[in-house]
């Protein structure tokens, strides 16, 4: 009886004894306010993420793309190397030792291998336009980028201007027009496309009470990104994977590696740098394994015919070997991996 | 067309920009929203709707032919009339429904006396909704037989009625007597009725996308891969469940009334926080109102209800509850869990006479006794509503064996993470409901202060944008 008084009491019976709601008077006026003033809510929102994630994002890949271009476009003055490439180069190479070896000037500015070359060739272009030639241009990659093609959404996230795209080369083959869209959402629709970063910080923030304004990502004033807990169980699995990887795919050059390959094998010609393509560092079995030594030979057959017997590019085939205990994955090094790492490649390339 | 999925926005888009354009002229609005339904039906599969049309025709023929009968005279011809409906209804969702499963069950216990005669089964399609739409008619050709509403004279009318595509594939069933009569008048959408209308989607599909979908990945990896789990793991798994069924039905239930309303219908509420029932009575009071209203009035009644005394009460109990499990699915499991709920229904009636006298809140009695002892209610039916949950989700005898006698209170591999995961989500509903409990009052949310009702509608949107499951899975309830 207590039951069906509550039931009663909660809501209204229809003549049948069925149960309805009765919702309260509500003005045209009061309902559009409210209506948007939810979605002008909803819109501060998203420009309120905008900011936020252009700083704290907690997406890896994002935020040292935004990282790496900021460090390059703030940059004052010239260096004499500049180091280019993926995420192994980003966790591999210490300016600082180059520095203390050579006596030169260097800037690491590797960012994610999904940027592929493209990434390489137009962060080239705009230190040249900005300073000139280096002396020297380092080009890292771990071997399976070079088959990979351009995520195209990845130009979202780097912080220039809409349309930045259009002063570099082979813009018009990686953006056309029909990915504007897709662009535009990534990088201004934040709340709608970035929904995964955002869970994961919410997520940690509500449940493990982490400071969303620190995603832990940090790298020094010349563009290293320093690792310290090395990862062996995780090395050890991924290496099996590239194992596999290896065992099953035989090397392809993508277009789009090939055009940004050549076209700064052009800018190295034409300005007389010299231009070092270099293995990423690699877990020691993967870069003993046969079926690897194979993958790697095609690879640089490969850069050789791109580069067309050019005096100023140098392919470096050597393989930089290192155990599990010095690795976070198969090609992402920790900080004393990272010196010697650095050191072996100063002794390569000078 | 579900609900969560783009090409539904778009299409409620279009069909409120005409209808809002057509001005009360019913008629139009009427015929609008028949092509619209059969649209929307026949999205799922054109073939459907020959189903639907002869369900219509049929019950509008009989309810016609009734209405012309004298209800004091003719007997056995109005008794004729309603067995046709019923028999040709019955035998539609009989054929798409159980065909097989009475068949492969009937090959089986031939089997078992040495006869084998092999399985003839059909490759029948479900159709989607079929026992929503097939129990919506009925109860309209009954109640003419029972003379508590007349028939309408107006096919559109009454094909709008069976066909209105927001409750069509998954209720709330609605009553003749009170969807057709607002079918039947001119309709203005008032600024009331746009609120609300509003308020039920967002809210329906913060339940669906957020809570129900998220829940769904943890209640999918329990009970798909059962054997690797063990103890609190599955207790979770089953609460997960428990969380999904009520986020994704009563989620769907509150979009159909939200875009009703937005075209000026108003449908019945089918849930009333089911999990703070007190006992399986209370339960079935809050959980899917619409079948088991309709399941009392049209089955439970006719058998006798509790009027031939406490014997005659139990197995009429039970019956329709049995019937009511057979109702969601050919499947054992189903009527299994029917017979669970008609079982504690029985024992609870048996058992719970002895009422302790629930003090009014805010004495000191009331929070020594009477509220420990409700909130010791609400947990213990929950528990077996949980039960309940485990059998209807499990696909076989030997999965719901596996998990009762494996749940418990240790902790297994997975335990923390889905418990982090389902705090995460089911803390806003929670939140809710707690809140419209403790104030008696389903629509508590609308009487903030509007700054605090913007804030939460934010939140909702804002969570339905970054949390909700993006791609469009189906209501559970359209299996049914």
């Amino acid at each position: 009886m207590n039951n069906r008084k509550r039931s009663a009491s909660m809501v209204r019976l229809r003549s049948d004894g069925l149960p309805k709601e009765v919702f309260l008077p509500m003005t045209w006026g009061k309902l559009k306010n409210e209506l948007f003033a939810v979605l002008g809510a909803i819109i501060i929102l998203n420009f309120a993420l905008y900011l936020f994630l252009g700083e704290y994002t907690s997406n890896y890949g994002y935020w040292v793309i935004k990282s790496k271009w900021r460090l390059l476009t703030r940059l004052e003055e010239p260096v004499d190397w500049l180091i280019l490439g993926d995420s192994s180069a980003n966790q591999g190479v210490i300016p600082a030792v180059i520095l203390e070896e050579t006596g030169k000037t260097a800037v690491n500015l590797g960012t994610v291998g999904n940027m592929t070359a493209i990434g390489d060739l137009w962060m080239l272009e705009e230190y040249i336009a900005r300073h000139g030639p280096p002396e020297k241009v380092v080009i890292i990659h771990v071997y399976d980028m070079w088959h990979r093609r351009f995520f195209e959404d990845l130009v979202s996230h780097v912080p220039l201007p809409w349309g930045f795209w259009e002063r570099y080369s082979l813009s018009n083959q990686v953006i056309t027009d029909d990915l504007h869209p897709v662009i535009f959402q990534e990088r201004y629709l934040p709340l709608y496309s970035q929904t995964r970063t955002l869970q994961d910080i919410l997520f940690r923030w509500l449940t493990r009470l982490d400071n969303p304004f620190d995603n832990g990502f940090a790298v020094t004033e010349s563009g290293y990104f320093p690792a310290y807990d090395p990862k062996p169980d995780s090395v050890l699995l991924g290496l099996e994977d590239n194992i596999r990887f290896v065992d099953e795919n035989a090397f392809s050059l993508s277009e789009i590696n090939r055009a940004a390959v050549s076209e700064i094998v052009r800018h190295a010609d034409e300005l007389g740098f010299d231009l070092y393509f270099v293995n990423s560092p690699l877990h020691e079995d993967l870069s003993r394994y046969p079926d690897f030594q194979i993958y790697l030979n095609d690879l640089f057959t490969s850069l050789e015919e791109v580069a067309q017997g050019s005096p100023n590019v140098h392919l470096i085939r050597e393989v930089r070997g290192y155990s599990e205990e010095q690795l976070q994955t198969v090609d992402h090094l920790i900080d004393p991996g990272a010196e010697d790492y650095t050191r072996w490649l100063v002794e390569t390339v000078k | 067309m579900l609900f969560n999925s783009v090409i539904f926005l778009v299409f409620l888009a279009v069909v409120l920009t005409v209808y809002y354009g057509l001005h009360q002229k019913k008629t139009a609005q009427n015929f609008l929203l028949l092509v619209a339904s059969y649209i929307f039906y026949g999205y799922w599969d054109w073939r459907f709707l020959f189903l639907i049309a002869l369900s219509t025709v049929v019950d509008f023929s009989i309810g016609w032919l009734l209405g012309r009968t004298n209800p004091s005279s003719g007997g056995i011809y109005r008794k004729f009339l309603l067995a046709v409906s019923v028999v040709t209804n019955l035998s539609i969702l009989g054929f798409f429904k159980y065909f097989n499963f009475f068949s492969e069950n009937l090959a089986e216990m031939l089997a078992l006396v040495g006869l084998r005669p092999g399985t003839f089964t059909l490759e029948v399609i479900l159709p989607v909704g079929i026992s929503f739409y097939t129990f919506q008619t009925l109860s309209y050709t009954i109640d003419i037989y029972r003379g508590r509403m007349k028939a309408t004279g107006n096919l559109l009318d009454f094909a709008v009625f069976v066909a209105f595509f927001p409750q069509l594939v998954a209720g709330p069933i609605e009553r003749a007597a009170n969807l057709l009569p607002q079918i039947q008048r001119p309709r203005r959408v008032a600024s009331e009725q746009i609120y609300a209308g509003l308020y039920l989607m967002l809210w329906g599909y913060f339940k669906k996308i957020v809570i129900a979908d998220n829940a769904a990945l943890i209640a999918d990896q329990v009970f798909n891969g059962y054997t690797s789990f063990q103890g609190l793991d599955i207790l979770l798994g089953v609460f997960a469940f428990a969380v999904q069924i009520y986020g994704d039905f009563s989620g769907y239930s509150d979009i159909a009334r939200g875009v009703a309303r937005l075209m000026g219908f108003e449908l019945m509420l089918n849930f009333l926080l089911p999990y703070f029932a007190k006992n399986p009575a209370d339960f079935w009071r809050r959980w899917h109102i619409s079948l088991s209203s309709w399941l009392r009035d049209y089955l439970y009644i006719p058998l006798g209800g509790n009027r031939h005394g406490t014997l005659s009460t139990y197995r009429n109990l039970f019956v329709t509850m049995l019937l009511g499990g057979l109702w969601h699915g050919a499947a054992w499991n189903f009527v299994l869990w029917g017979g669970f709920h008609g079982l504690i229904l029985i024992l609870y009636r048996l058992f719970e006479n002895g009422r302790v006298s629930v003090k009014q809140p805010g004495t000191i009695q009331y929070y020594l006794v009477g509220f420990p002892v409700a909130a010791g209610k609400v947990v213990l039916m929950f528990s077996l509503t949980l039960v309940g949950w485990l059998i209807f989700r499990s696909t076989s005898m030997h999965q719901i064996g596996y998990l009762l006698s494996n749940v418990s209170l240790i902790p297994g591999d997975q335990s923390e993470v889905f418990a982090v995961q389902l705090a995460f989500y089911v803390a806003p509903l929670l939140a809710v409901q707690v809140l419209q409990h403790i104030k008696n009052d389903l629509l508590v949310i609308l009487k903030l202060p509007v700054v605090l009702r913007v804030l939460f509608y934010i939140f909702l949107l804002a969570w339905i944008i970054i949390f909700g499951v993006r791609e469009s899975t189906e209501f559970i309830y359209f299996q049914f």
